[in-house]
């Protein structure tokens, strides 16, 4: 019986494949007419499984015996699937010289030179023609396909196809979508009064080419929820539906139609499809999987559906926009698509193999969203079915490969570096303005450092002063607050704190902070002069963005140094150390500096700190020289009064050892201070490099605090506006273009560097204009030229996939040789060049979807053409869809009134089940370790905000086929599992929306619980489906409520358990019994097949 | 039988065949019904979209134990006696020959060997007998059904390509995880499970980061990806109805849903809607058929106590393998552990003593268990993490403790039953542990080893994608025959 229904599917195959070839022939070739092929009765076409390719697919080749063969549709197929694995494209396994994907190979000899000639192809005549022979040929061994590529042997109808191509010509052509789209003319049709659109006469033209018809138009309140759903991901309100029942005027559904395109939800919906192309996510995917600022970004594509920005803009800007001259900040942001992609920051990553990998990531994106194509087989050797060499590939790497980034990512958050580039977004207009300003002064004061070699530069200044910088451990692998330790590993002295909550509370706290260094690891004889502390920090304003809300001075009323030996916990002080002379940072910025108050053994006067966004750097230079190795431990203590003084992710003391003989006299003459700021190059982040190069920089140039003194305010405005900014990471080229090699085997550490590639595209597909500038913006330029053959066409088809659920071509992922064809390749052409002739207008081109009458169909299956058009690739109904995994959440949240429907900002955490963030990620590092919940609108917001964590993707979407977005996907999944079911049953979100569905039409519809009872299940029907219920549904749902009404009156803690879900107030005006009975009947209607379909 | 289920198959048996079309949730249910008796036995639909194995299987399921963070083979199963001779003396260039180190090490001044502080002892297995250290006594008694592959070798220097390459054959993220093409090729063996389950322990070392997409279906239909069991909250998400809500109540509002779903199935003819009312069926059942399967009572003592003190506790490692045989005893077909906290770049003695008491009775109990109950023979049970780790100490190296970075020439990885060669030992490294001598295995040749057992050809099970007929291992893979039974 199961063989019955395939038999049905492979014979609606068959026939479309005839039809695809008959349609492609009225415009290619020569002609069959339609009739030809529209004759061919199906149930002649025995044997049937024989035609099926391995993987299910349809060889498109059948026939009439006399009918002309067509390259593209009927021998191409055959070819590319059995022959072009190693007699094709790809010279590095070619078997015997033989090649067959050009015409020129196939028929010249490929017999090494001296024998006897062997030719492929002799067009006219198989029975000379080499292939024929092997295909054909009674030895096993010898026969071709061979055993060893698993491919089945050809059938008798591909066979017949190779030699009818043979003997008529052995014509070769182009592949379709490589040849630029031309709008053909709109086909006639009988039903001339059924076409609304031209889109309308393609398909009727099919239709009625195999004598079938369209489906009547759907009712009023089918088309209004379908509509509403594909435009805006939204369903309609009972008011919307009764407006549009009620409307009598001729264009009722444009109005619609309309008002849904100038609706802001319209943007949310297109988006929803981009998100998944560009691999949005809100981590970075790999190890620690740290929290990314990409919503920025997302708000971007919103708003340019929204503003209907035409597309052309739309790929230009994403691909390139930092490159246009004077760039905007939103076109700059745009280009945070190819930032999309995962990032690692594993610590044993090697950096470069990284870099390759996510240019490998844009090559792929870019080739599959743009052209369509699949370029992946070419990294690692000639692709073996599309016509792109490995060289080719790297060219197009080339275009992506020179970004200022890092391959390896900072496991720190808030180190801003990890995101080169990376913009600032402020939050508003003016904000953004000064920001782009302040940056622009502060980079003139950048500049003097880039000349400084300064790692050389320290070098030079230790020697000189015949210093040892020396870093000595810490005692112990935590410092004391108030007695108590404070864990950390070396060099994090302290507990990292992160929540504001923290902050308070150590505010609050007057206490005294310790630090202890160990002393035995200086050599012996050489005496400490001097100590480098750096580490805390007074207030945080900037890049430790999260710890942005302590405001106001810090007081410390003693900084004193002691030896202290004996227990950890409670040691003596063996002795107190004087401090000569001091530095702080402070005195550096021209700051009032009251360090000294500190330093005075009173503790009623105060060293006051301004809040700022550096480190706290200190210097002390002993009063006399500290001999080393020396027992104990030397002990560093703050008492602070007045406690906002935090610790700063890399608390460092640095001991400064001299050799013995400089004189403390001497080191005050010869050491300046700016030189003893400079730390080992490598134990700093860069920011902080930065910032002590300049000091040292300025103050080596000028000798006076001035000029710092502006930079240093200039910095804290910056950072002070970048506070209440994001960060978001964007596409920005380096100076000059990355010499970029073929890699063999794609390997990133084998560059063969004898075969360096340029900035070229693929031949294939045509030539970038010279004009152009060579390199992202050119090639996004040439991928808008209008006789780019894929763009357009690829743009079409997936927006085609948006609205009818499939594309014209179904794999929208891959117009090359072994994709699928196109069911109508004439109204895919009219689409492509009527878009690009619109101005690439989207708006433009799903209303025309929408309004066509293709569309208005209703979705009632016919049994009719299953043999035919199993399918339904015709179009002959209109398809029912379920809903993706974003907007079934959504219309349960539209209806039960839940939704908050603002549009835009960052993402939010509604319900999920405990525990699934930290049982898969390393909660050490990560600042996505936890999940936690949001709260109060949060919870309510369109499912296509909810945060994207990619090593754990929230799971009710995951459940219905949402990807996780880690690579570029142009079409889901449409799967039917139990754990659907559980969601739908079980989730809090749906639970909670039957609660609020039950409180709403309790709400709307008063009245007495048995009067009522019809009219509120009608209504809460109505919100969830759009409809109205039929007489045999409406008794179910009603004898479904009063069983239930008396389960739960026998038991009132029934019905509170049932409403106890969700964090919105529960309607304490109802009544329990009522509310949970209506409750539990929403959440059978949320169940429904209807509900989560758009049909 | 459930009146529900009843009707379904007295009044439209005749529709779900008729009309069934080859849409996902259409095939799960033809699928489902076939296994319940009622469809013919010969429906190819029971063995997925192969059919048929392509070669007689040996093994029905797998149980994989993956220790995630790459155990040190040096402290654990590769014996190497010689080294305690070379304590703290430079990995020569000859052995390390240029390969390269991560960013971890690669900065270091020296590489200086660090011989195991474990003592090992010698095991009676089939051929002359298996080392163990002294970290997996439970685990060494079962030498005798171990098939311990000491040449191990992998691509990936890193945990999260390393593991991801393990699991799905490929480097990056995207491609189908194993059990997802195990499931895709061999369809459900059972009407109540999913036919691929995975399961998360935590460790107690530093602990690698772990993915979804490490079970993902990628490219394959969703339907085959792994379903998580957890530890805690309900072991299948979603599963517990809820509050105030008991049986009869569910199956109350199930009986008007399918109505409902029928009446616009006769409206529609739309397949995926029968489909649909199966998978809410099968989900009414899981939620019985779950909490059988976690409930431990009928478990005796003597059965419980094979798994060591932790086995009652949710989410252990004892827990998750005592769960993995009562999984295979129902039927799902790819049962996969993640055992977290095996990278142990310093304070490694210290850190795998631990890790190994936490892990080395339950494993060897879940063979134990398996053995007795006769289903050893049909199931393949797979150790190992995702590369092994190297000789030289990573940071200070004392006479009792050192560090060890990531090693992926070499590791030992072991399997039993399922048709492996029991009580073997399978290839050589050298004196450090540090090359293959000879019988290297690349995780592509372990994926056809595997599937071989599952009666799958690795070169035939391929779907189609972007054009290309994709596989689990690439264009790669060779069986390794010298260790099939």
């Amino acid at each position: 019986m199961q063989k019955t229904s395939n038999v049905r599917v492979i014979i609606g195959l068959l026939a479309l494949a005839i039809l695809c070839g008959a349609v492609w022939f009225a415009l290619q070739g020569p002609a069959p007419s339609a009739s030809t092929a529209h004759k061919v009765d199906a149930e002649q076409l025995e044997p049937l499984e024989s035609r099926l390719t391995e993987s299910g697919q349809i060889r498109p080749q059948m026939l009439a015996a006399d009918a002309p063969v067509d390259y593209n549709f009927h021998v191409k197929p055959i070819l590319s699937n059995n022959c072009f694995a190693c007699h094709g494209f790809d010279p590095n396994t070619r078997e015997s010289g033989l090649r067959l994907d050009t015409r020129d190979g196939a028929t010249t000899s490929y017999a090494p030179e001296g024998e006897t000639p062997k030719i492929a192809v002799v067009p006219g005549s198989p029975e000379q023609s080499e292939i024929w022979k092997r295909i054909i040929h009674h030895n096993e061994e010898l026969r071709m396909p061979p055993v060893e590529s698993n491919k089945p042997r050809l059938n008798e109808e591909e066979k017949s196809i190779i030699k009818r191509w043979i003997t008529q010509g052995a014509e070769y052509k182009t592949h379709w979508s490589f040849i630029p789209p031309e709008k053909p003319e709109a086909p006639e049709v009988k039903n001339v009064d059924w076409p609304r659109t031209e889109i309308d006469n393609h398909v009727l033209a099919k239709l009625e080419s195999f004598g079938a018809d369209p489906s009547p138009q759907a009712n009023r309140e089918t088309l209004i929820r379908r509509v509403s759903l594909d435009l805006t991901g939204l369903p309609p309100t009972p008011d919307e539906i009764d407006d549009f029942l009620k409307d009598e005027s001729l264009d009722a559904y444009e109005k619609v139609v309309d008002r849904l395109l100038a609706s802001p939800h319209y943007g949310e919906r297109i988006a929803l499809d981009w998100m998944d192309v560009s691999r949005y996510g809100d981590t970075n995917a790999h190890h620690v999987d740290l929290e990314r600022t990409s919503w920025p970004w997302r708000d971007w594509v919103i708003q340019a559906f929204n503003d209907n920005k035409p597309y052309d803009e739309f790929i230009v800007e994403q691909l390139a926009g930092d490159l246009l001259e004077n760039p905007t900040r939103d076109q700059i942001l745009a280009t945070s698509f190819n930032r999309n992609h995962p990032i690692t920051n594993e610590g044993g990553a090697i950096s470069e193999e990284y870099l390759a990998e996510y240019a490998h990531d844009r090559v792929h994106t870019v080739s599959t969203a743009f052209l369509g194509m699949t370029m992946a087989c070419a990294r690692c050797h000639d692709h073996k079915y599309d016509p792109f060499t490995i060289d080719e590939y790297y060219s197009f790497f080339s275009f992506f490969n020179s970004i200022d980034e890092k391959g390896l990512e900072s496991q720190n958050a808030k180190d801003a570096e990890g995101y080169r580039p990376y913009i600032f977004l402020a939050a508003n207009k003016q904000d953004q303005q000064s920001l782009i300003d302040i940056k622009a002064s502060l980079s003139d004061l950048d500049n003097v450092i880039a000349e400084v070699n300064w790692e050389e530069e320290h070098e030079r200044l230790v020697k000189a002063e015949e210093l040892d910088w020396k870093h000595l451990s810490p005692a112990y692998k935590h410092a004391f607050w108030n007695g108590e330790k404070v864990e950390g590993p070396n060099y994090k002295y302290l507990k990292v704190i992160t929540t504001p909550e923290q902050i308070e509370e150590r505010k609050k706290e007057k206490g005294l902070l310790e630090f202890d260094i160990s002393l035995k690891d200086a050599a012996e004889g050489s005496n400490l002069v001097m100590i480098h502390f750096y580490g805390l920090q007074i207030d945080q304003v900037g890049p430790s963005r999260d710890l942005k809300t302590v405001k106001g001075k810090s007081m410390v009323s003693d900084l004193s140094l002691h030896v202290v030996k004996g227990p950890e916990k409670k040691p003596q002080i063996i002795r107190s150390v004087a401090v000569a002379e001091h530095w702080t940072s402070d005195s550096l910025l021209g700051n009032s500096n009251s360090a000294a108050n500190a330093l005075d053994q009173d503790s009623s006067t105060l060293w006051e700190q301004e809040p700022s966004d550096r480190a706290l750097v200190v210097l002390l230079r002993l009063e006399e020289a500290l001999p080393t190795p020396e027992e104990g431990h030397l002990r560093l203590a703050f008492h602070l009064e007045k406690g906002s003084l935090l610790p700063v992710q890399n608390s460092m003391v640095h001991v400064y050892v001299s050799k013995g003989r400089i004189g403390l006299a001497e080191l005050a003459d010869r050491v300046s201070p700016f030189s003893l700021t400079t730390i080992a190059p490598d134990r700093v982040r860069n920011r902080h490099k930065e910032q002590f190069a300049l000091e040292w920089a300025v103050a080596k140039e000028s000798n006076s605090s001035e000029l710092f003194a502006d930079w240093a305010q200039t910095r804290d405005q910056y950072y002070l506006l970048e506070q209440g900014a994001v960060r978001v990471a964007v596409m920005q080229e380096k100076p000059e273009p990355t010499p970029t090699f073929v890699l063999d085997r794609g390997a990133y550490d084998s560059p063969l560097k004898d075969r360096p590639v340029g900035r070229i595209v693929p031949a294939a597909l045509g030539e970038m204009d010279a004009g152009y500038p060579q390199n992202r913006l050119g090639f996004a330029y040439w991928l808008i030229e209008d006789n780019n053959p894929l763009t357009a066409r690829v743009t079409v088809n997936r927006y085609w996939q948006v609205i009818f659920g499939n594309g014209l071509v179904r794999t929208s992922e891959d117009l090359g040789f072994q994709g699928e064809l196109p069911s109508h390749p004439e109204l895919l052409d009219y689409l492509a060049v009527d878009f690009v002739e619109s101005g690439w207008d989207v708006k433009g081109l799903l209303r025309k979807m929408v309004t066509s009458s293709t569309y208005r169909q209703q979705s009632v299956r016919r049994p009719e053409f299953d043999l035919v058009d199993p399918e339904n690739r015709f179009l002959s109904w209109f398809p029912r869809q379920r809903l993706p995994a974003e907007f079934i959440r959504d219309n349960a949240l539209a209806a039960s009134g839940l939704l908050y429907p603002k549009v835009g900002g960052p993402s939010v955490k509604p319900y999920q089940p405990d525990g699934l963030w930290r049982e898969k990620t390393m909660r050490a590092n990560s600042n996505t370790g936890t999940f936690a919940r949001g709260s109060g609108l949060d919870l309510y917001r369109r499912g296509m905000y909810t945060f994207w964590k990619q090593v754990a993707p929230p799971p009710q979407m995951e459940a219905f086929d949402a990807p996780s977005r880690e690579v570029c996907i142009t079409k889901r999944n449409t799967t039917n599992t139990p754990m659907q079911a559980l969601v739908l049953l079980n989730d809090e979100t749906y639970l909670e929306a039957s609660r609020a569905m039950a409180s709403r039409v309790l709400n709307e519809v008063p009245g007495a619980w048995d009067d009522a009872l019809n009219d509120r299940l009608v209504r809460s029907y109505r919100y969830l489906t759009g409809r109205h219920p039929t007489e045999n549904g409406l008794k179910t749902l009603r004898n479904l409520t009063l069983e239930s009404y008396d389960v739960f009156s026998a038991d009132a803690e029934k019905a509170k358990g049932f409403l106890s879900y969700g964090a919105s107030p529960l309607d304490e005006s109802a009544d329990t019994i009522e509310l949970a009975t209506l409750a539990y009947t929403a959440s059978a209607i949320m169940n429904l097949d209807k509900t989560i379909t758009r049909d | 039988m459930d009146p529900i289920e009843e009707y379904c198959r007295n009044i439209t048996r005749r529709e779900f065949f008729s009309k069934m079309a080859v849409g996902a949730g259409a095939m799960a249910f033809g699928d489902l019904l076939m296994r319940d008796g009622l469809a013919a036995a010969e429906n190819p639909l029971q063995y997925g979209q192969m059919g048929a194995p392509h070669i007689a299987p040996k093994a029905k399921r797998v149980i994989y134990l993956f220790q995630n963070g790459g155990p040190s083979q040096l402290d654990m199963f590769d014996y190497k006696p010689g080294l305690k001779d070379k304590f703290d003396l430079d990995l020569p260039d000859s052995i390390r020959q240029g390969q390269r180190v991560t960013g971890m090490t690669s900065g270091q001044a020296r590489f200086p060997v660090a011989p195991s502080v474990f003592d090992f002892k010698k095991y009676p297995n089939n051929q002359d007998g298996l080392w163990v250290s002294e970290l997996y006594p439970h685990t060494a008694s079962m030498a005798h059904e171990l098939c311990v592959m000491y040449g191990m070798h992998t691509d990936a220097i890193n945990h999260v390509p390393g593991i991801t390459f393990l699991q799905t054959g490929h480097q990056q993220p995207g491609r189908p995880a194993m059990g997802s093409w195990m499931s895709y090729g061999l369809g459900s063996a059972n009407d109540n499970l999913p036919s691929y389950v995975v399961m998360i322990s935590q460790g107690y070392g530093n602990m690698q980061a772990i993915s979804s997409n490490l079970w993902s279906s990628g490219f394959l239909p969703s339907e085959h990806q792994g379903i998580n069991f957890r530890g805690a909250g309900d072991p299948v998400l979603y599963l517990s109805d809820p509050k105030g809500m008991n049986r009869t109540d569910r199956r109350r509002m199930l009986d008007a849903i399918v109505d409902m779903n029928q009446e616009e199935y006769h409206k529609t003819n739309d397949d995926e809607i029968m489909a649909r009312i199966a998978q809410y069926e099968m989900a009414y059942r899981m939620q019985v058929s779950v909490p059988e399967l976690t409930n431990l009572d009928d478990e005796d003592d003597e059965t419980l106590a094979l798994y060591g003190p932790n086995v009652k506790e949710a989410g252990s490692y004892a827990y998750n393998c005592l769960m993995a045989r009562r999984m295979a005893e129902r039927g799902v077909r790819f049962i996969q552990l993640y055992n977290r906290g095996w990278d142990q770049h310093g304070n490694l003695p210290n850190e795998i003593r631990m890790q190994c008491e936490a892990s080395d009775q339950p494993q060897a109990g879940l063979l134990k268990d398996l053995k007795r109950r006769g289903m050893l023979d049909d199931t393949l049970v797979v150790w190992g993490g995702e590369f092994g780790r190297g000789v030289y100490s990573q940071g200070k190296l004392t006479k009792e403790n050192y560090g060890r970075d990531h090693h992926p020439k070499c590791f030992t990885m072991w399997m039993a039953g399922g048709g492996v060669k029991p009580g073997i030992t399978y290839g050589q490294t050298d004196e450090y542990s540090y090359n293959i001598l000879d019988g290297g295995i690349h995780v592509h040749d372990l994926h056809a080893t595997m599937f071989h057992l599952l009666g799958i050809n690795h070169e035939k099970l391929t779907y189609r994608y972007q054009g290309r007929d994709f596989r689990l291992t690439d264009v790669h893979g060779k069986i390794v025959k010298d260790i099939l039974a």
